[in-house]
């Protein structure tokens, strides 16, 4: 790669350093993990921990639209005379360049995603949702986490693979801050969460000189089994992976000055991270905000932009090789009410998946929820359950067994050219 | 075991870090020997059968009322609380009569923070810092009130009017948002709760609003920043339909306004619901307190103290204190502490202000927790989402920094005269770490033997990891 690509509206804030760029090329030259040791000698240990994942190995990176992201207003129905009597203040203006079929339209803002449209490699599923319909935040996002519709399941259904596969303690890595996300937690594995560029992180710090004792000492914790109370192993293993941690990503995090903000951020942590081939197979992140309200208009537009910028830079910047292995599941906790009240729309049911990559079986799959035919709160039906969003994506692009991580049957939509394995 | 137990120097500390922010050795030997009543009373302010006082007021300083600077006022605000947390002195008398009002007590801080997370308002929603501010005042004010009183004066409070949207909630156009999640996060929680109450709770409340002013000049609309929003009550604008809300068809109010209304947050907090309530706030309180996993005893043992009470929070609060769990083996440092607490504790040892250490509001961001500014309506996580490699990095990062920032008066230099037991020692008292492992005492020596040969790196980095150690993430 000889530099990073970005999309026309971030191009001013993403260019690239000259570090960043040399320090990209010197890693794929020479190979990821022999560039890294290069880099440091003394970290040799942690080829035991990462290894580079084989050529056919598919990545999946999982985005959830945190809130209650807005069907209706997401693949528009224009066409539809219900949609303009529901939403007279919330309707958003298309044209015939956003046309997806079946008088659906994408929102203007999903440039980039319209163009992996008509090229086939966008899936619109539509109208898809999970039988409790409760319009909770917490047990909805909950249910969509794990894979269950039982909200005492505690593991989520992408930890459960990671536990079922030959997948290292890099397998599975969230983009954020704080707690595992849900969707990666397994029985036996957390997994390691990567800062967005542009904040400050130690990473950035790792290879200074002189300051190896100490960071030697962060990993020594555990094995010296310090600490005190119930969590004394947790803590001193959260150490010993942050410092493990730091050793293999520091010099993405000491070029990190050119990175744009918000959220494409935190994508491009995700593109780098699996362009670096340290067996990071399943990448997580989330844009928060959905839970429009009242503010709906201005910042659905937004987010929604900012969603469509991400996956633009995501996909730009990726090494060929990594691209074309690489698919992106955007899904949200629930659809919003067709109604608007005020000036928005409360929290409704189905919800609009949209799966995104070069081998993706493009087009609208699932079922147009009808406008005309609500349930008894004004909201959507759902004709599609989440779970066989899932199954599909296991089977045919992860290559594993959908029953045994979802615990049964429940039926998969085709949603890749040339799938794996593709169980009816 | 009881009341009566006299209390170690390590149970006294166990209670300074639960109720406040860790004690001085000054302060630990203060509560020391005295039984676990006499030092709860202490910590509170007042003993059982006083009335309760009123939480502290910290009034509204003027620079919280400059409109220019939206977002250093902000980080003003935020760098005061943390600057006010690791001030505070813990108490180590109980006061001679009952004030009408409390002290500044840690404890305070603590609840105040707690009633942030739990009805969770973020100052770039409610775009209005002066509302945060006061909110956060009022939560200090009744942090430990009548949890009627609490949620009731939250309900109408401006900055939840605005976060959860309450203010557009009108009869012809209904808005959920706040009446679902007063049942879902503030009070009964899930399953205690059908989508037809969201509807009728929703209809109680519609006619909560709020009225904009503008500040010294009502015609100018211009200027944002001095718009103010204030709560309204629009009989207009509310619902007066009959309504089935928990199975009962009657006049419901969110707050009722004449004696033929039924008042919908009384119902939640001392009618049907109280129960469900009542076990939830005090589940949240004990995880808050005590432990992660509380057992299902104790939690029922302070919720039925609270429910009896009439949903007294300070005898919830009281009741876990003093119940055996609370000094049991099992509570002892089992809560990661959160980032502020991290810091707060930095700041108490080092005797650096938030400024001295270039806080703000991105390295608590990367972190994971600012102040005023929850990540989701659900409030901040807890326990192990702190252990994350990137919040620990970030961790990291804060006390890689402190190896050039100058201490006030104590300090780590001159490590090298000493043996490595002697520097080993001194780093862990100038931390505060007491109690510490054996493995923690093997990692340090064996850093310290590595380190010694450059005395600046080792007087830096002794700064540094001193509290990256496992008994500093821990409370």
């Amino acid at each position: 790669m000889s530099e990073r690509r970005v999309i026309p509206e971030t191009i001013s804030r993403t260019r690239m350093s000259m570090e960043r760029r040399q320090f990209l090329k010197g890693m794929l030259s020479i190979g990821a993990l022999e560039g890294l040791f290069g880099l440091s000698g003394s970290i040799k240990h942690l080829g035991a921990i990462a290894s580079p994942l084989a050529d056919d190995k598919k990545f999946l990176v999982t985005i959830a639209l945190d809130g209650g992201n807005d069907h209706l207003n997401t693949l528009i129905p224009w066409d539809d005379g219900v949609y303009h009597d529901k939403r007279p203040y919330l309707t958003v203006p298309v044209s015939d360049a956003q046309l997806v079929g079946e008088g659906l339209y994408l929102h203007p803002n999903l440039s980039n995603l319209k163009s992996f449209y008509d090229s086939g490699n966008l899936a619109l599923i539509r109208g898809v949702g999970h039988a409790a319909d409760d319009r909770s935040h917490f047990s909805s996002m909950a249910r969509w986490m794990t894979g269950t519709e039982d909200l005492a399941t505690g593991t989520g259904w992408l930890g459960r693979f990671k536990d079922g596969s030959d997948l290292g303690q890099f397998g599975t890595v969230a983009i954020g801050r704080t707690g595992i996300p849900r969707i990666l937690y397994g029985p036996k594995s957390s997994g390691i969460v990567l800062p967005p560029y542009g904040q400050m992180s130690l990473f950035r710090s790792w290879s200074e000189d002189g300051w190896e004792p100490a960071w030697n000492a962060l990993r020594s914790f555990e094995m010296a089994q310090a600490g005190n109370g119930a969590l004394r192993s947790e803590v001193a293993k959260s150490l010993r992976l942050t410092s493990e941690t730091g050793d293999l990503v520091s010099p993405m995090y000491e070029t990190e000055a050119g990175a744009p903000g918000g959220f494409v951020n935190d994508l491009l942590v995700a593109a780098d991270i699996l362009n670096l081939n340290i067996g990071t197979q399943i990448v997580h992140a989330g844009l928060p905000g959905f839970d429009t309200h009242d503010r709906q208009k201005g910042t659905h537009e937004f987010l929604i932009s900012e969603l469509d910028i991400a996956i633009g830079n995501f996909f730009a910047n990726l090494l060929p090789s990594v691209r074309e292995n690489t698919a992106v599941l955007i899904f949200s906790e629930f659809g919003r009410r067709v109604s608007q009240n005020e000036s928005g729309t409360d929290h409704g049911t189905s919800g609009l998946v949209m799966l995104v990559g070069d081998r993706v079986r493009g087009g609208l799959h699932g079922v147009q929820p009808s406008l005309r035919r609500l349930d008894s709160r004004g909201d959507l039906h759902h004709e599609v359950d989440f779970r066989s969003v899932y199954a599909s994506v296991i089977s045919q692009w992860l290559g594993a067994d959908p029953e045994e991580i979802l615990g049964r049957d429940f039926g998969q939509l085709l949603l890749f050219d040339s799938p794996r394995a593709f169980l009816w | 075991m009881s009341s009566d137990t006299e209390v170690t120097a390590p149970d006294a500390a166990h209670l300074l870090r639960r109720v406040g922010y860790g004690g001085s050795a000054q302060e630990i030997s203060g509560l020391t020997g005295k039984t676990r009543r006499e030092c709860v009373d202490i910590v509170l302010g007042f003993s059982e059968g006083d009335v309760v006082p009123e939480g502290p007021d910290v009034g509204q300083p003027e620079w919280v009322l400059n409109t220019d600077e939206f977002t250093n006022v902000a980080d003003e605000m935020i760098l005061w609380w943390i600057d006010r947390m690791s001030t505070l002195p813990n108490p180590v008398k109980a006061p001679s009569f009952c004030p009408t009002r409390a002290d500044h007590l840690p404890i305070y801080e603590r609840l105040a923070f707690f009633w942030h997370g739990h009805f969770a308002c973020d100052i770039v929603e409610v775009s209005d810092k002066v509302a945060m501010w006061d909110q956060i005042r009022m939560f200090r004010r009744l942090a430990m009130a009548n949890f009627d009183s609490l949620t009731r004066e939250t309900a109408v409070h401006p900055a939840m009017l605005v976060m959860l949207d309450n203010r557009s909630n009108k009869v012809e156009k209904p808005q959920e948002n706040f009446s679902r999640e007063l049942m879902e996060l503030y009070t009964c929680g899930i399953g205690h709760f059908s989508e037809s109450d969201v509807v009728a709770m929703t209809r109680a409340w519609t006619g909560h609003l709020t009225n904009v002013t503008n500040g010294d000049d009502p015609e100018n609309y211009s200027d944002f920043a001095q718009m103010k929003e204030t709560y309204i009550y629009e009989p207009e604008a509310h619902d007066h339909g009959r309504k089935y809300l928990f199975g009962i068809n009657a006049n419901w109010n969110g707050i009722a306004q004449n004696p033929s209304e039924r008042d919908a947050i009384e119902e939640l907090v001392l009618g049907a619901k109280r129960d469900a309530t009542s076990l939830r706030v005090a589940n949240l309180i004990c995880e808050y307190f005590c432990n992660p996993d509380p057992s299902s005893g104790f939690v029922e043992d302070v919720s039925f103290a609270f429910s009896d009470s009439g949903m007294e929070i300070s005898a919830l609060v009281r009741a876990v204190l003093l119940h055996d769990e609370f000094w049991s083996l099992k509570s002892r440092w089992a809560l990661v502490k959160d980032p502020v607490d991290f810091v707060v504790s930095i700041l108490k040892h080092t005797g650096l202000s938030s400024h001295e250490i270039d806080l703000d509001w991105t390295r608590l961001e990367s972190m994971g927790m600012v102040p005023f500014h929850p990540p989701s309506v659900a409030g901040w996580g807890s326990g192990t989402d702190w252990l994350t490699t990137s919040s620990m990095a970030a961790r990291g990062k804060i006390a890689h920094e402190l190896h050039w920032r100058e201490t006030v008066e104590k300090d780590l230099e001159n490590l090298m005269d000493l043996t490595v037991d002697e520097a080993v020692g001194r780093i862990l008292d100038f931390y505060g770490l007491q109690e510490v492992s054996g493995g923690t005492h093997q990692v340090l020596s064996d850093w310290f033997r590595r380190a010694r040969d450059n005395p600046w790196w080792a007087t830096s980095q002794a700064r540094t990891l001193g509290v990256m150690v496992p008994e500093f993430q821990v409370r």
